[in-house]
């Protein structure tokens, strides 16, 4: 990742930190070397152990691989569409032939300038294969992740009570939610039936108190164990704070609460990346496509924190390995709640 | 739906402390936006001295371990970047609202270039220890008031004291009247030997202080920072202070009612299940800014007017 110095200070002053803004060979068109100029701009720090960081640290193992040469631009989450078109058209004039925006609403944006450069491959996380000529889309498959994550959590709640916690009720995070329910009741011996109580905060990283103050109410209603989707920083601290269980969310979270986070969701996005610089070599942009690398193409895992292996029974460990497997070889399918 | 999970008597305890939790950060950058603005002074941009305190009292916690001297160094962060504010509207007479709006922008956007240069990418995200509750002898126990009101963060009622002390500054001393001077008829002010832009300059940064240290609270119950952190907490205590009819006690009742409708409406979400029930989240979401609003109008309507300072947002140039 190339760093511009200078860029940095005048970047905070309108409101975004540029982290690394490759500028040496501005212009043309592409490397000469064979390696694909790509860049990423996240939506939020990229030393977020989740969302962004996942990302930055997906690109810069293909990076390592000597894949490609990396620019790396830090937004966050109040970033103006047009602050984001204006980067986005940097990038693309400085000869980057894949540019990825990393938020669902970097997508409006970039769809203005994909014209002007039919040659680069765009993408975003729309995750509803929502494909514009040269922009592709990328899906966001945590469901059948949070299945797995279900089946630890059904055999740890106590009360059978389940949270989930999202910045709204978008299809990816509803699926989500729903999926750790359906595979918590796949070893929850009771009393009563999984209940699973969702809440829907209404903001993402600028919401993160009342994210906290939605899990000390979840709790004080019973809820023990919690899925989160894109509020996680401030979902894992409140159970830390009232000492319940949390599956993480993208990257494994476990040094966020060691003693809480049971289990994470981790999505390899190099494998997503790899996928999109496969084409871009090939010169297959237009159109794009709908990069749906899901768990049975190495696009998901789950980890499980070292320090709950003991506390999981063997049985539910025993169903989590089973159904991991059955769910990577394409044996099984978890079910997707997310709506249309 | 259970309402006793949101209004049953087990439950009002931890509705009324978070409540207060959410309320307190508002509550005192909105009391210090209230002497601003009876000085004739609008901060627009406490969202952003908020931000900035943020970070600082966050750098200054990680570091030292104390949650106190974060409040301290997070005020005096907001204090210098309300300093900006004081040099470009009463200094140099430029339009306050353009003013503070830029300052939100570059408070942002610094809050968020000096945490990744302070701490960078690293395995372990850094998290801070925020203060500890208060555990009193007996009054903590008391049933109900106990929790709520004796068990609360030091910080919180330093916070509320602060409040106090404002409101007494305003309204039962010298200096309270020359800022209330100062926004109602500056020239009067200027005649009688007030300076105007003095007292401004004082007012703002009291203001950019309160909201600096608000921005430690909200640090110091999460733990950690993120960008946008505040999440408009600075943009609602503008709100709070019509509501308040610019009194800093009035800030804290505006303060906690919003503080409460959010604090319910959350739990009357997690309640009912979410997208199980019939009522659309997004109403629940709603409700405390549609409060808040109607509370507004409904003040405005009790007292026949808007009481805002006459002389509010009108840059003062004192005659040669």
């Amino acid at each position: 990742m190339k760093k511009l110095g200078t860029a940095v200070a005048a970047a905070a002053v309108v409101g975004a930190a540029v982290t690394g803004c490759s500028s040496s060979d501005s212009g043309g068109s592409g490397s000469a070397d064979g390696v694909v100029k790509a860049a990423i701009i996240t939506s939020g720090p990229v030393n977020d152990v989740g969302w962004n960081q996942g990302m930055v640290e997906g690109a810069e193992k293909l990076e390592a691989e000597g894949l490609i040469d990396l620019t790396v631009v830090q937004q966050d989450s109040g970033a103006t569409s047009e602050q984001i078109a204006q980067i986005v058209t940097d990038l693309a004039e400085d000869g980057n032939q894949l540019i990825v925006g990393h938020s669902f609403n970097y997508g409006e944006p970039i769809k203005g300038i994909i014209a002007d450069y039919p040659d680069v491959l765009f993408a975003y996380p729309g995750g509803f294969g929502d494909i514009t000529a040269n922009l592709a889309d990328y899906s966001q498959p945590f469901y059948q992740g949070s299945f797995l994550t279900g089946i630890l959590a059904g055999d740890l709640t106590e009360t059978g009570i389940l949270a989930g916690t999202a910045g709204f009720e978008i299809p990816v995070c509803k699926a989500q939610i729903e999926a750790f329910a359906d595979g918590a009741r796949l070893t929850y011996k009771g009393p009563g039936e999984i209940q699973l109580r969702p809440s829907y905060i209404g903001g993402w990283s600028d919401a993160a108190a009342q994210t906290l103050e939605a899990v000390n109410a979840l709790v004080d209603q019973g809820a023990d164990q919690f899925s989160t989707c894109g509020v996680d920083a401030a979902t894992i601290e409140g159970a830390k704070q009232r000492g319940v269980g949390v599956a993480g969310y993208t990257m494994d979270q476990t040094p966020l609460a060691p003693e809480n986070v049971v289990s994470s969701v981790v999505w390899n996005l190099d494998e997503v990346l790899r996928a999109m610089i496969a084409d871009v070599e090939a010169g297959n942009v237009d159109p794009a496509k709908y990069y749906e690398v899901d768990i049975t193409e190495g696009g998901l895992d789950v980890v499980i924190n070292p320090a709950f292996v003991d506390k999981i029974s063997p049985e539910a460990m025993a169903l989590f390995e089973e159904y991991r497997e059955k769910i990577m070889a394409g044996e099984f399918e978890v079910e997707y709640k997310g709506g249309d | 739906m259970n309402w006793s999970n949101v209004l049953g008597a087990g439950a009002l305890v931890p509705l009324f402390t978070a409540a207060l939790r959410l309320a307190v950060p508002i509550v005192l950058a909105a009391a210090g936006a209230c002497l601003a603005e009876r000085s004739g002074l609008m901060n627009l941009g406490i969202e952003g001295q908020m931000m900035v305190g943020a970070i600082i009292a966050f750098v200054t916690v990680y570091y030292t371990g104390q949650p106190m001297l974060g409040a301290v160094t997070g005020a005096a962060a907001g204090l210098v970047i309300a300093a900006i504010v004081g040099y470009l509207t009463i200094t140099m007479a430029v339009d306050q609202i353009i003013t503070g709006i830029s300052v939100v922008i570059l408070g942002t956007g610094l809050a968020s270039f000096l945490y990744l240069q302070v701490f960078g990418m690293t395995g372990t995200p850094p998290r801070i220890q925020g203060t500890t509750p208060l555990d009193l002898p007996v009054l903590s126990d008391l049933p109900v008031l106990g929790p709520i009101v004796f068990s609360q963060s030091p910080l919180v009622y330093l916070a509320l004291a602060l409040v106090v002390a404002l409101w007494w500054v305003l309204t039962r001393t010298a200096f309270g009247l020359s800022i209330r001077a100062a926004g109602e008829s500056p020239e009067a002010a200027d005649s009688v030997g007030v300076s105007v832009p003095r007292t401004r300059w004082s007012t703002l940064l009291i203001s950019g202080a309160a909201a600096g240290m608000a921005g430690a609270l909200v640090i110091d119950s999460l733990g950690f920072f993120q960008d946008g952190i505040t999440g408009g907490r600075g943009w609602i205590a503008l709100g709070v202070v019509i509501l308040a009819r610019w009194n800093p006690l009035g800030a804290i009742a505006g303060g906690f009612m919003f503080g409460l409708v959010d604090a319910f409406q959350l739990r009357v979400q997690a309640a009912s299940g979410g997208q199980a029930t019939s009522v659309p989240y997004e109403l629940f979401q709603a409700m405390p800014y549609a409060v808040t609003l109607l509370a507004v109008i409904a003040t405005t309507v009790w007292f026949s007017r808007s009481n805002s300072p006459k002389a509010l947002g009108i840059p003062f140039v004192p005659a040669k």
